[in-house]
């Protein structure tokens, strides 16, 4: 499958767009979602292109490289076909903001999202994962960190949705403080403290429901030059992810297909091209579609896994 | 997948009969137009204030008088929720549907929000469809 493995975990600075097409729902252009929760996914095909983008813009490194570690583009073109070094998988939501009454949002995550992690830490041999998931809340309870600014009087208000705030429990705040060191950019000083108190993990109903109705929708117009008034029939409804949203990917890297007698130096193996990809690192990139209005600018943090 | 078609075969029913009522009992064709209209920004009302707000707003436009669109439409929704094993609204059992809504705890509300949006799915969809359209979109 891979020889080396890491996680990358990708917050959004702005809103992020990765379009699904077009849909007869409320929306005109919807994002991505995973077919069998509705939870906002990013496509890897989309990660991919993305990626390999950002190290064709920035590192002005030579295309054999690139072809390499991502797969020829030159199929058809008479070149020939082989696979890219590198995998990445659909990015998946880990903490999704929402609005709150007070302490302007919470980081919210799910039970089974926060489980779906752990597979995934496990997947990739990550070793330092040091905490455990509690059992789902009940009906209209969230678990939160002691000391929350979310919190009044025991209650949280989420949107427009009230629930019982439990700080009993440690899981989250061990939670917390693992994702701050290990999964938030690392000059995120004041987002690193706000998760270590601002955290709350949400039934799975709930928190399913969020992230379905608490995207971001744009109404976009088109201004008739003539008149300075909006034209008609050119009004549309677009989805965003919100920023502060942190969603990740499991980045693999084999042997390159290719070339075993003269692979560049620095490439020779799995282990090279894992540490090629680990530029990014504490970068940003841009994800998704709509770049010309400032959308999909995310910052990467890569965490290295082990190796089989 | 039998139920689940029989739900969303249900919705559809009734956002066609509240259509064509609409286009055929009533004469007024500004009504037609601000009913179409309404129906077609309700959605994405109700996904940036939230289902409370959006119906008190109706509730305002429409001051209870049955020849406001606003009135019409609440009505509609009204019609659509409050019917049996549509939504459980356990207690609950007020004729008005906005002081269900105010009743309710946050998992019943959100359901009623989901419940209500993919029945507006229906009934935007038959409104742009049938009745005539206002000038400014």
């Amino acid at each position: 499958m891979f020889k080396e493995a890491s996680l990358m975990f990708i917050y959004t600075e702005t809103s992020l767009h990765a379009g699904s097409g077009t849909s007869l729902g409320v929306i005109d252009l919807p994002i991505q979602r995973e077919k069998y929760t509705d939870y906002p996914v990013l496509q890897a095909s989309g990660i991919k292109g993305a990626v390999r983008d950002w190290f064709e813009t920035n590192n002005g490194v030579e295309n054999q490289k690139i072809d390499l570690i991502f797969g020829p583009d030159t199929i058809g073109r008479g070149g020939e076909a082989f696979a890219g070094a590198a995998t990445f998988t659909d990015a998946r939501l880990l903490l999704f903001p929402v609005r709150s009454m007070k302490g302007v949002f919470a980081y919210t995550t799910s039970c089974f999202a926060l489980n779906r992690l752990k597979r995934d830490l496990t997947m990739a041999k990550v070793a330092n994962v040091n905490w455990n998931i509690p059992q789902e809340p009940q009906d209209n309870q969230v678990f939160g960190i002691k000391g929350s600014s979310l919190c009044e009087d025991g209650k949280v208000l989420l949107e427009e949705y009230a629930f019982d705030f439990h700080e009993n429990n440690n899981d989250v705040k061990t939670i917390a403080e693992w994702l701050a060191n290990n999964a938030f950019p690392n000059e995120y000083q004041f987002w690193k403290e706000k998760i270590k108190t601002d955290l709350l993990i949400l039934p799975e109903d709930a928190f399913k429901d969020f992230v379905k109705l608490s995207t971001e929708v744009q109404a976009r117009i088109k201004i008739n030059n003539d008149t300075k008034t909006a034209t008609s029939g050119a009004l549309f409804y677009e989805e965003t992810l919100t920023s502060d949203t942190l969603l990740y990917s499991i980045v693999m890297a084999n042997d390159p297909f290719k070339d075993e007698a003269n692979r560049p130096n620095g490439l020779k193996n799995a282990k090279d091209i894992m540490t090629f990809i680990s530029a990014l690192n504490g970068n940003r990139a841009q994800f998704g579609g709509d770049t010309t209005i400032g959308r999909g600018i995310v910052n990467i943090r890569l965490l290295n896994g082990g190796s089989k | 997948m039998s139920r689940l078609q029989k739900v969303e075969q249900k919705r559809a029913a009734e956002a066609w009969s509240c259509i064509q009522a609409v286009n055929e009992d009533i004469d007024s064709p500004k009504f037609k137009k601000e009913y179409r209209s309404i129906v077609m920004k309700l959605p994405t009302l109700i996904l940036t204030n939230g289902l409370g707000q959006t119906l008190a707003f109706l509730k305002s436009k429409g001051k209870n008088d049955d020849s406001n669109p606003e009135e019409k439409v609440y009505g509609d929704l009204q019609g659509w929720l409050t019917q049996p094993n549509v939504a459980n609204w356990g207690r609950v059992m007020h004729d008005e549907l906005i002081e269900r809504i105010m009743a309710i705890d946050s998992n019943k509300y959100r359901f009623v929000t989901m419940e209500c949006l993919s029945f507006l799915n229906w009934l935007k969809r038959f409104a742009d469809a049938v009745l005539p359209k206002d000038g400014g979109e």
